[in-house]
């Protein structure tokens, strides 16, 4: 009973995973203690600095799947699709750190061009893509170069 | 939704007759004319110039014996938007179709002086689109050819491979003038620097060259300008304008006879405000729709057997007072 008003009231969960990122935190530990006791023990017996950067980039792709399901640098996807001459949506809000993929489905060349020039594609012919992740807070608004009717804005918070 | 494009196609052709009758006086063109010319398709146009005044008529049988007549000044064609490297419906051989526009021009029994092209010559600003294109038109019989870009001619680079094959020579970004036997043409370039949210743009260092361009001309100077995007308002939601187009026309206002020529559209659209002819050609590769018939002004498909009627169907007799603006088309098939 406690257990279900805690679920209803509670404040949103950091990933839509709850019990997955609970699970990968202590798988996470469990690693990073495993790889810990190897690393020492080789630094004493090998003390090589190529070793021991070859060991923390190993630990850096372990750990990065966990890190993202438990939600703390989690980066998000999103695509904006080129149709009939429209960015669609027009008005995109994402949070800090996500990738929009920009996707043409239209029969001409189209391009995704900032307007204070900040990031800007090739021309993009049919189903061709491109990408930009946001880092920053703020309003991004763009066009397309070729068709400046076409507008639309990346609003990340 | 159906019924709501309907309108708003309606409301454009009521717009653009109404247009045309409140000049009734002037080019003696009536509604039914305008919507002729309106529903006019073809692949290449005859430009005639005589006694300063300008006729087009479409590559066709009809126009070679016209052209045979005698006639004062000289000829010259004008093609459009040929977007070689575009394989899409309803087009999928856009080489095939620019072949024929020329066998048209190669037809004629006097060869045109030069030949305009309007710009689009290629889809992607490709080097072996752009060859593809200069080495087709090598086989006109045409002295020369005078282009200026499109906004598919300038896409990743600024437009520098454009000018560096086709606007040596040119100011800016490709801009320039000439004179051939009394009439002073100016090629402008309305594709370049977009703003978004805008329209055509030709910019003020552009506007700056072509005041000074024509400040010497006398006012009986025929002038013909001739850019790709429409120099007037077609049909802003698509972006089929230029919006500081009424700045370069301002310069031009003095003179007694101004012909505007572009493409963009891919189809005729005519108006006649003052002295002012504008014209929009035919592209070469595939046909777009009327203003606000369709969700985008993107590539019109037709099946493929309809493809070269659709280019040349409709027929449209044009004729002006004691000025004949005679405008005749045929489809790209030859009927």
């Amino acid at each position: 009973m406690t257990m279900n008003v805690k679920i209803e009231m509670g404040p949103p969960q950091n990933s839509i995973y709850p019990i997955a990122a609970d699970a990968s935190r202590l798988h996470s530990s469990w690693i990073f203690n495993k790889i810990r006791a190897d690393l020492r023990s080789r630094l004493q017996s090998c003390g090589s600095l190529k070793t021991l950067l070859g060991k923390l980039a190993a630990v850096a792709v372990l750990f990065l799947p966990f890190s993202s399901l438990a939600g703390d640098t989690m980066t998000n996807s999103v695509q904006v699709t080129i149709d009939n001459f429209n960015f669609t949506p027009p008005a995109l809000t994402v949070p800090v750190g996500t990738k929009v993929t920009w996707v043409n489905q239209d029969d001409v060349p189209h391009t995704v061009t900032s307007d204070d020039k900040l990031f800007g594609s090739r021309a993009l012919d049919t189903d061709d893509k491109f990408s930009f992740t946001f880092q920053a807070p703020g309003t991004y608004p763009y066009y397309c170069s070729v068709h400046p009717k076409m507008t639309g804005k990346i609003i990340v918070k | 939704m159906k019924n709501d494009k309907r309108k708003i196609e309606v409301r454009f052709l009521e717009a653009g007759a109404g247009h045309i009758e409140r000049n009734l006086e002037n080019d003696g063109v009536d509604r039914r004319g305008f919507l002729k010319c309106m529903a006019w398709a073809g692949t290449g146009m005859l430009w005639t110039v005589s006694g300063g005044v300008l006729a087009s008529k479409i590559l066709s049988p009809v126009t070679a014996v016209a052209a045979d007549s005698p006639m004062r000044g000289f000829s010259f064609v004008q093609i459009s938007d040929s977007h070689i490297g575009f394989n899409k419906p309803a087009n999928p051989d856009v080489i095939g179709t620019l072949k024929e526009a020329i066998a048209r021009i190669n037809a004629l029994p006097a060869a045109p002086d030069f030949i305009l092209h309007t710009g689009d010559l290629s889809h992607l600003s490709e080097a072996e689109e752009f060859d593809a294109l200069e080495q087709l038109l090598k086989s006109t019989k045409a002295g020369r050819i005078f282009y200026v870009p499109g906004e598919h001619d300038v896409l990743n680079d600024n437009g520098k491979q454009y000018r560096d094959r086709f606007g040596r020579g040119s100011q800016g970004d490709g801009w320039y003038s000439f004179d051939h036997k009394g009439v002073h043409f100016i090629g402008l370039v309305n594709v370049m620097n977009l703003k978004p949210g805008g329209l055509g743009y030709l910019g003020y260092d552009q506007l700056e060259w072509l005041e000074d361009d024509v400040a010497h001309l006398s006012d009986s100077t025929p002038i013909v300008v001739f850019a790709h995007v429409p120099l007037w308002t077609v049909y802003p939601d698509w972006g089929w304008g230029t919006d500081d187009a009424g700045q370069a026309l301002s310069y031009l206002k003095r003179f007694g006879s101004v012909t505007v020529l572009n493409g963009h559209i891919h189809q005729v659209q005519q108006k006649i405000e003052g002295n002012v002819s504008f014209h929009t050609a035919m592209s070469t590769a595939f046909p777009q729709p009327r203003p606000g018939t369709a969700p985008s002004p993107g590539p019109m498909k037709v099946p493929a057997d309809k493809l070269r009627s659709v280019l040349g169907l409709t027929s449209v007799n044009y004729v002006q007072g004691e000025n004949a603006l005679a405008i005749v088309d045929s489809t790209l098939a030859g009927s």
